[in-house]
This record gives structure tokens, sequence and C-alpha cells, in this order.
């Protein structure tokens, strides 16, 4: 039963760093005084760990002082627009070439900082700054006051005049805050591309569309309107419009011919700030527990993190966040060492959400547990099921590899 | 190497004070608090980048992202957790980019690395750069996801919930991304001359 064992010691030779318990220690040194290839693997990736730590060398005070001071520095500049209404949008004119040059001069100084942002000028005038989110997503806030053209990520985004937004470049979701874009997005990337507003956001793979804070309209491909907290409003095609000119949102799906912009007389009245009041389980206090729940799980605080499932699981949740809590209550079984709670945990969500990421990951995730428990019928029939449910899933190779693994470990009958 | 990031969000009056401080935007004690952090940041990163050069680059952004971030900071974490979520947010958008890409090879040697660890230059001392060198070639070669989990994981020691936590991601993505990523890296490292006899030399 070597083989079988090496699936199980290849998890424990990873974890070796972080720490093992004392049996895990003691299976593991074992089975390397009788494999010889984990015993290879092992001196290897000590001998790799060493060079890394070798490699790992200090930046010199002089570099770790200047990349502090510099950082100020960038912080300092004074290109950052504040959030101020309309008086940041018509600052005087001598303001307004103020700002300009001190956005050019800092964009010259930094050309790099765009480039993280994935933020590139096309045509026209655009203020642009670029800041940190809380989780560390950088955000480029862009404001127009004339309209201009700018690339973002793989979609080509028409500012009209008086409009501003938010781009988040890692989750590549533009965030309008006033006026109305053009997206013109390349459906050869295959990437998402968001626009949310207040009342709705717009989910699109490849099309030209236009959003204003109030109506979408769609000028070639398809795209999804959704609520902000995921619930699907419309599905439009070339020529068809959604308006929501009052929050809540009303289904109001029109199609039409005209390729006139958007007027903001008519289709886009500014409209007033949407409040949105936050109900015992909105989605987004439904996801802050999550979040925490997941903090706490990291934190190895398995009773929060238990405590804050159980509360969200009693909250009426979205499919996608029932299987989300269902899956971190798994985890906390994985972390506190029950494997058989852990299995059957996960076995629930890949039942319940098959059709759901969680799902998948869930079931991948309860077949590997009965792996590492040595299980290896029941872990070939979950690895078997995984494949065939899921054959382009994300973990078909490594279900692939290990289904082979346990086979060649399990004695013919 | 041990667990090095301490999740639990305890703090002293004197760290809260600190705290409170730099969500008011001050200076001395941001920049003492940066100070304090740098040596652990820089580890991090040195092993996700594999290059001083980077290394300070991404540190300076991890920094200035703290500033803009520092009013929002709840203090559900260890500033020092924070800090790492930070630099590996920054570090995974860095990697991703295709002008990182475009970069190709990384430096012999950098301007930026403590000179001191540069007098040594023994025959042993040369050799193990060029190991160093040619295990950062190997780790720049697997994709950032899972490079980024395995050196955190195998290399940095940090529980795989951790791990995950950092990089936002589901323990089980996490713990596919180190199982590949160390096959890829061993099925490398014992193709490779100059790595593959490693596993029978004393590596200090």
């Amino acid at each position: 039963m070597i083989r079988l064992q090496c699936t199980r010691i290849a998890a424990l030779l990873q974890a070796r760093a972080a720490g093992l318990s004392q049996a895990n220690a003691l299976v593991l040194e074992e089975h390397l005084a009788q494999c010889r290839d984990c015993s290879e693997q092992a001196q290897l990736l000590d001998g790799l760990r060493a060079l890394s730590d070798a490699g790992a060398a200090p930046l010199s005070s002089g570099a770790r002082q200047r990349a502090v001071l510099q950082a100020f520095a960038v912080a300092e500049r004074p290109s950052q627009p504040t959030a101020a209404g309309s008086s940041w949008l018509f600052p005087s004119a001598f303001g307004a070439l103020a700002a300009t040059a001190i956005v050019v001069l800092s964009i010259l100084r930094q050309p790099d900082l765009s480039l993280r942002a994935d933020y590139h000028l096309i045509s026209g005038s655009l203020e642009h700054s670029v800041r940190a989110a809380e989780s560390g997503e950088v955000e480029t806030a862009i404001a127009s006051r004339s309209g201009g053209v700018v690339a973002l990520a793989h979609a080509r985004v028409e500012f009209r005049s008086q409009t501003r937004a938010a781009w988040f470049g890692g989750a590549r979701v533009l965030r309008l805050e006033s006026g109305s874009v053009v997206a013109d997005v390349d459906p050869a990337q295959h990437q998402a591309f968001r626009v949310d507003t207040a009342r709705f956001r717009v989910l699109v793979l490849g099309t030209r569309f236009e959003v204003s804070s109030a109506a979408v309209r769609v000028t070639r491909g398809r795209v999804r309107v959704e609520r902000p907290d995921g619930t699907e409003l419309a599905e439009l095609g070339p020529g068809d419009s959604y308006a929501c000119p009052s929050a809540p949102c009303q289904l109001r799906k029109t199609t039409v011919v005209s390729a006139e912009p958007i007027a903001a007389s008519s289709v886009v009245p500014e409209p007033p700030p949407v409040a949105m009041p936050e109900r015992s389980n909105s989605p987004a206090r439904v996801e802050r527990q999550l979040d925490q729940a997941r903090l706490a799980l990291a934190q190895r605080n398995l009773a929060r993190a238990r405590e804050l499932v159980s509360n969200v699981l009693g909250e009426d949740l979205q499919a996608r966040q029932r299987a989300e809590a269902l899956s971190l209550r798994a985890e906390s079984a994985l972390v506190a060492g029950d494997l058989s709670e852990a299995a059957a945990a996960y076995r629930l969500v890949a039942q319940k959400f098959a059709n759901l990421p969680a799902g998948e990951n869930a079931l991948f995730a309860s077949a590997r547990i009965d792996a590492e428990r040595l299980s290896g019928t029941r872990a070939q029939a979950g690895l078997m099921r995984y494949l065939l449910r899921y054959p382009k899933g994300r973990f078909v190779k490594e279900a692939t590899t290990r289904l082979r693994e346990l086979r060649e470990a399990t004695p013919a009958p | 190497m041990g667990r090095v990031v301490n999740l639990a969000p305890e703090f002293s009056a004197q760290e809260l004070d600190q705290i409170e401080a730099c969500r008011k935007g001050d200076r001395r004690a941001l920049q003492a608090v940066f100070l304090a952090h740098a040596p652990y940041l820089e580890r991090l990163l040195g092993r996700v980048a594999g290059s001083a050069l980077e290394v300070e680059d991404l540190l300076q952004s991890t920094f200035l992202a703290a500033i803009h971030a520092f009013p929002r900071f709840r203090a559900e974490a260890q500033v020092r957790t924070w800090l790492a979520r930070i630099a590996i947010r920054i570090a995974q958008e860095r990697l991703r980019s295709a002008s990182h890409r475009r970069r190709g090879e990384l430096p012999d040697l950098e301007d930026s690395v403590d000179p001191r660890t540069l007098f040594d230059v023994s025959e042993s001392s040369v050799d193990t750069r060029r190991q160093v060198q040619r295990l950062n070639h190997h780790l720049q070669a697997i994709s950032p996801k899972k490079r980024i989990a395995f050196v955190l994981h195998v290399f940095e020691g940090l529980p795989i919930e951790e791990v995950a936590a950092l990089t936002a991601a589901s323990v089980t993505a996490t713990k596919s991304r180190v199982f590949w990523a160390r096959r890829e890296l061993i099925k490398r490292a014992q193709r490779d001359p100059i790595l593959r006899d490693i596993a029978s030399e004393a590596v200090p």
C-alpha cells in the first residue's frame, strides 16, 4: 500500500514547513524510511526551500527607506480628486489648468502606476487618479468634463461629457457614478466586463453598449442586466434597451432602433441618490458575514467561524451564498480535523449545488478527503463522479492524476 | 520557518494608539509601522517575485496602497496580516500583467540587495547564487496563482488556510494550486543539472 500512501504523504511533505502534528510527523517519517521516491522528493524540497531562504535577501536599509519615502511622495501628490460633488467637476479655469497639469505631470512621473491600473487614455481629456480600496485592489477614479475615450482592460470605453466613474482593474468592474459611457468589449478575450450603477449592473462578454445611471442600450452582442444583489432583470440583444428611471427598478424593456446617444433630457434624468436601506438579511451584510467567517477560519477561530456560518444560514439567502456558507462549514470541519464531517458536508454542497462553482469545488474536495483518509474505493468513486459531472472542470487534471494513482495502488481483484 | 503570520486581532493599547494615528494619516506613525513590517513583507515579496528590484517596487506599491486604505482599516486582522494581504494582491496583479511577462529574464545582481550579502564571493556562494537563480527561473515558469500559493505554504510555512485567506481563494483551490506547483517544480528541478543534485548536498 506504499503507493496509496504516497498521495497523502505529498500533502504532508508540503505542509512540513507550516508544522505537522506529532502523529502526522511520525507517519511521514515512517513512510520516508520505506519509500525511496518520496524520500528523494523530500530531500529535493528541503534543498529548494533552503535555496529560497538563501535567495530571499533583505533590501538594504537605503532601499527600504526609499520605498517608504516614495510611497509618501506619491500619496501626497495633489492629483487626487476629492469626492466632493460638482465643485470637483467644475473647477475654475485656473484650477482646471492646474489640475490637468498636475495630473499630466503625475502620469509622466509614474507611468507604471497607470499601467497597474489597466488604464490607457486613447483620446479626449479625462482626469484620473489611482487609489487603493481597503482590500488593496487598485481603484482608478475617472472623470470626464467634455468626453474622452479610454482603454480599460479589454474594453474601449467612451466617456460622455460630465461623467464620473471608478474602475477596478482586478475585477474588471466599472462603477458608474454619474453621466453615461459607451463600452466596446473585445469578445476575443473571453473575459467578463461589468458596469455597475446604483440601480443595476450590466454583465457582458463581448459587445457594444451604452450605460447611464438609469438606462442601458445594446448596439452589438448580448448583455445581462442584474439588480445590485445579482438577481437578473433582463437580457438584452442588439437594439434592445432597458430603462430604470426610478428605484427600485421596474422591468421596462424596450427595443429601439435609433443610434443616437441616450439623451440626457429623456432617458437619463440625473437620478436622485438612490436610498438602499440595508435590511437585516441584505446581500451586503451576508457577504460581510461570510468574509468574517472566512477570516475567522483563517485565524483558526473555529467557534467564531461556525457561529457566523450558522447566523448566515438562518437568513434568506441566494443559492450562491448558501453554497458558500455550507462550504465554509465543511472547511471548518476540515480545519478542526474532523474529516468525516468535512466530507459529509462537502457531499451535501456537491449534491445541492451541482450547477454552481461551489458544488464542483465540494465534489472534488470530498473525493480528495476520501483519498487522504485512505478510503481508496470511495475516493475513486468520488473522483469518477467528478470527472463525469464536470468533464471540463477546474480540477480535471488533478482528479485524473489522483484517480490513476489510486488505481495503480489498488491491487487488481 | 514556522508560522509567521499571526492573524489573531489582539492589540495592545500602544498598538491601538498607533493604528488610530495611522488611520488619521499621521506620517510618523505610518512610517514606524511600515519600517517595522518591511523585513517580513520583503521576505514575502522576495519569495513571490524572486528579484530584489521587483521587491522594492512592490514594497513601495504596498505602502502606497496601505496609506490610502488605512482610514478604512477595521482592525479585524493584525496590521502585518493586512499589509501582507495587500502585498500579495499587488504582487498577483503585477505578475498577471502583460508588462511583467514582457520583462523576461531577471537580472543576476541587483543594486538594491544589501551589499553585506555581496562581500562573500567564495566559490560556494557563487554556486548558491547560481542555484537561487535557477530556482527563481523555474518558479517564474509556474503560473502566478500556483507559484504564490506554493511559496507561501511550502517555503514560507504558512498554513494552507492562511494562504487561502491571503490569496482570496478557497482552501480546496489553494491545495490544488500547491499540489500542481510542487509537481511542476520538482519535475523541473529534477531535469535541471544545476539543481538536481541539491538533494544530496548539505544545503545550509
